[in-house]
C-alpha cells in the first residue's frame, strides 16, 4: 500500500471529529486504518449493517471525501479432473472497494471551510439588508425598502404612513429596530467557528507541505496488486467453498452420498424461507461420525452462519428430547426437504439423519413411558437400527398425511388395551369401548383405520 | 448599468379637435408625454421614447364619445435595476438611519449596517465622516458606488436598498 503521511492521516481524523456524527467517524477512521477494503468486509469489521454503512459511505463520496471502485474477481477453483493444466473460475464476482482520496483531502477541506464562511457572512448581510422599522406610535413595522417612501426631506426623519382612520395618516416617528440582539449572535458564531476552524486550518497549511499518494495502491505490481485484492486473510470463505469442504467430508462416512445430486437437487429445491436445522451428534458416534468433531477439525473454516448450540440440559428442558452429549444449532437459508421423492430416491444428507435421530430420542421416551403401563415391550428392547427406520418411515408418511400408530400384535392378532388389558381387535365390543379411557379408545381407534387400510 | 432599449406598444387617446394634418405629430407628443417618465413593474422606468415605428396604424373611433385611438408601437429606453447591480449615484439625504442616493429616478437607501464601520455619522454636517481619513466624507450631492441589495417592484413604482460595505464601493472620487 501507499504510504499516507501521519500528518493527513491526522487531518482526516480531526476533520471527522470537527464536521461529522459518531457514526462517520467510525468509519472514516476504520478507511484510515484499512486504506483500502471492501465494503463487505468493512461491514463486518465495524458490525455495522451493509446497508446503513453503505448510505454513510455514500454520503461521504457525495462531500468528495472517500471515493470507491469496483473490481471483477474470478478465483481459481478445485477441478474434479486432476488435470493441473486445466484451471477452473470460479463465477466472477464484483466488489466495491472504498478508500479515502487523499489527494483531493486538502482542496475538499479549503472548499468546506470557504463555503461555512461565505455562509456565516450571508447571515450578517441578511440581517442588515432587510432592516426593520417600526412607529412609535402605530407600532407599524417596515422594511428598509420602505424607508425611501416613509422619509420626510424638510424633517430628515422616516413617518409613518399609515392609514389610522379615512383620510388620516398615522405620522408617527418611525425608528429603527434594534438588531444588536441578532447580530451579536452571528457575530459570536462567526468567532466560535473561527476558534474551532483554526487547528484544522493549521494542519491543513502542515499538510499542504506533504506528499500524497494518488491512490492507495499507487506503485504496486500486479501480483502485490492481486494479493492485496483477493487474498486478504480476513476473508470470509464462500457458501459455495464451505458446502463443498463440509460434503467432501462427510463423504467419508456416507459412501452412497453423491455431492452432484445433492448438488442438483439442491438447486432444484431450493426455497427461499429460512429453516432452522438441528444437527445432533453424539461423541460416541454412529453412522455420521464425529459430529461436532467433524465442524471442529474438518472444517478449515467456521462458517458465518454456524453456532455453537447450548447445553443440552437446557435443550431437553424445553423440548423433551433425549439425551445427547453435545449438539450444534445450524440455520441456514436452504430448505432441505425432499417435496414428494421417497427416501430410497433421495439420499439423505447430514441435516435429515439428524433430524430423524432426534425423533429417535422422541419415540424413545415415548416408548419409555408406554412401558410403565403395559409389560408387552418390555420383554425385547427394539433394536437402534431397527427403531431408526420405523421412525424414519413413520416420519415419511406423516409427511403424506397418513399417520401411523403402534399396532400390538400378539400370538398373530392385533391387541388394544381396555382398561390396561389386552385384548384382540376383533372381540372388542361396545360394552369395552364404553370402559376405555381416552388415549385408550384413540389408540383402538387408530389401529381399527390402519387395519381397515391395511385390509383394503 | 440597466439601461435598455425596447420595443413597446401604447394605446394613445386622440381628441377629435387634433385630426387635422399634424396629426402625426400630435401622436408623437402625446405618446411620449404619456409615456417618458414613468414606472412600469417589468420594464423599469421609461427614461424616453426613442422611436415610433412607422407607419402609423389607423385609428379607432370609439362610439358616442368621439376619440380616436391609436395602438402605437415605439422604441423606448428604460431603465430597470437589479439585484447585486453596481451602481453610480448621488447622495441625496443623509440621516442616521443611513444615506438616500439617487440612480436617476430611482431612490436607493443605504442604512448605516452597509456603511463601514469606520464611517460614522456626523449630525451636525448631516454626513459620514471617515474616522480614518477626515477628508473623506459622504454628505449631500456627494457621489458614491453602491451595490444594490434588495428591490421591491410594484405596479407603479421602483424600490431598492444598496450598500457600499465592499471592496470598490463607496466615495467616488
Amino acid at each position: 500500500m501507499a504510504q499516507v503521511p501521519k500528518q493527513i492521516e491526522d487531518l482526516v481524523r480531526v476533520v471527522a471529529r470537527a464536521f461529522y456524527t459518531d457514526l462517520y467517524i467510525v468509519v472514516l477512521d476504520a478507511l484510515v486504518r484499512e486504506k483500502y477494503i471492501r465494503q463487505d468486509l468493512l461491514s463486518k469489521k465495524l458490525h455495522v449493517a451493509t446497508k446503513e454503512l453503505r448510505k454513510l459511505l455514500l454520503q461521504l463520496q457525495e462531500q468528495k471525501l472517500v471515493k470507491c471502485e469496483v473490481r471483477v474477481q474470478r478465483k481459481p477453483t478445485k477441478s474434479n479432473n486432476n488435470n493441473e493444466n486445466s484451471t477452473e473460475y470460479q463465477r466472477a464476482v464484483k466488489a466495491t472497494f472504498w478508500y479515502i482520496d487523499y489527494f483531493h483531502l486538502i482542496d475538499v477541506i479549503k472548499y468546506r471551510v470557504d463555503g461555512m464562511r461565505q455562509k456565516v457572512t450571508e447571515m450578517m448581510a441578511e440581517g442588515h439588508v432587510y432592516q426593520s422599522f417600526q412607529c412609535q406610535k402605530c407600532k407599524e413595522v417596515y422594511s428598509s425598502l420602505d424607508s425611501a417612501r416613509l422619509f420626510v426631506p424638510t424633517e430628515g426623519v422616516l413617518r409613518c404612513d399609515n392609514v389610522i382612520v379615512r383620510n388620516t395618516l398615522c405620522k408617527g416617528l418611525v425608528e429603527e429596530v434594534e438588531l444588536e440582539g441578532k447580530v451579536a449572535t452571528v457575530k459570536e458564531l462567526q468567532t466560535r467557528m473561527e476558534n474551532e476552524l483554526r487547528p484544522i486550518l493549521e494542519m491543513v497549511a502542515q499538510a499542504e507541505q506533504e506528499k500524497v499518494p494518488l491512490h492507495p495502491l499507487e506503485g504496486l505490481d500486479a501480483d502485490q496488486l492481486g494479493m492485496i485484492i483477493s487474498d486478504n486473510p480476513d476473508e470470509q470463505p464462500s457458501w459455495d467453498t464451505l458446502r463443498e469442504e463440509f460434503y467432501s467430508h462427510r463423504n467419508n462416512s456416507h459412501p452412497n452420498y453423491t455431492q452432484s445430486s445433492f448438488v442438483e437437487k439442491k438447486d432444484e429445491d431450493h426455497k427461499e424461507e429460512q429453516v432452522k436445522v438441528e444437527i445432533v451428534a453424539t461423541e460416541e458416534g454412529t453412522s455420521h461420525q464425529g459430529g461436532n468433531e467433524l465442524f471442529k477439525q474438518g472444517l478449515k473454516h467456521v462458517p458465518s452462519w454456524f453456532e455453537e448450540g447450548k447445553e443440552l440440559e437446557s435443550r431437553k428442558d424445553t423440548d423433551g428430547r433425549g439425551v445427547v452429549e453435545n449438539d450444534w444449532i445450524v440455520e441456514l437459508e436452504d430448505s432441505h426437504t425432499r417435496g414428494g421423492e421417497s427416501l430410497e430416491q433421495v439420499p439423505l444428507d447430514e441435516y435429515s439423519l439428524a433430524y430423524y435421530r432426534s425423533l429417535i430420542g422422541a419415540t424413545n421416551s415415548q416408548t419409555t413411558s408406554k412401558e410403565e403401563g403395559s409389560e408387552l415391550l418390555s420383554s425385547q428392547e427394539p433394536e437402534e437400527d431397527t427403531l431408526f427406520e420405523e421412525t424414519v418411515e413413520n416420519s415419511l408418511l406423516e409427511e403424506e398425511g397418513i399417520h401411523s400408530c403402534n399396532i400390538l400384535m400378539e400370538n398373530g392378532q392385533v391387541m388394544v388395551q381396555v382398561q390396561g388389558q389386552l385384548i384382540a381387535l376383533k372381540d372388542v365390543k361396545e360394552t369395552h369401548l364404553k370402559q376405555m379411557t381416552t388415549d385408550e379408545y384413540l389408540a383402538y381407534y387408530e389401529t381399527l383405520m390402519q387395519t381397515q387400510v391395511t385390509q383394503s | 448599468m440597466g439601461f435598455f432599449q425596447v420595443e413597446l406598444t401604447k394605446n394613445v387617446r386622440v381628441h377629435p379637435r387634433h385630426f387635422h394634418s399634424k396629426l402625426k405629430e400630435t401622436l408623437i407628443q402625446t405618446l411620449m408625454d404619456e409615456v417618458e417618465g414613468t414606472v412600469s413593474g417589468r420594464f423599469g422606468f421609461v427614461v424616453s421614447v426613442l422611436e415610433v415605428l412607422q407607419p402609423l396604424p389607423k385609428g379607432i373611433l370609439r362610439e358616442g364619445f368621439g376619440f380616436a385611438i391609436y395602438p402605437l408601437k415605439y422604441k423606448a429606453l428604460v431603465f430597470r435595476p437589479f439585484k447585486g447591480e453596481v451602481l453610480d449615484a448621488v447622495v441625496t439625504n443623509v440621516t442616521r438611519h443611513g444615506i438616500f442616493a439617487q440612480v436617476g429616478p430611482l431612490t436607493i437607501f443605504v442604512s448605516r449596517h452597509q456603511i463601514p464601520s469606520d464611517m460614522t455619522h456626523d449630525e451636525e454636517t448631516a454626513s459620514y465622516i471617515s474616522v480614518v481619513e477626515k477628508a473623506e466624507r459622504i454628505q449631500r450631492d456627494s457621489a458614491i458606488r453602491l451595490r444594490v441589495n434588495g428591490i421591491k417592484i410594484d405596479a407603479s413604482s421602483f424600490t431598492a436598498v444598496g450598500t457600499i460595505l465592499d471592496d470598490y464601493l463607496g466615495l467616488v472620487e
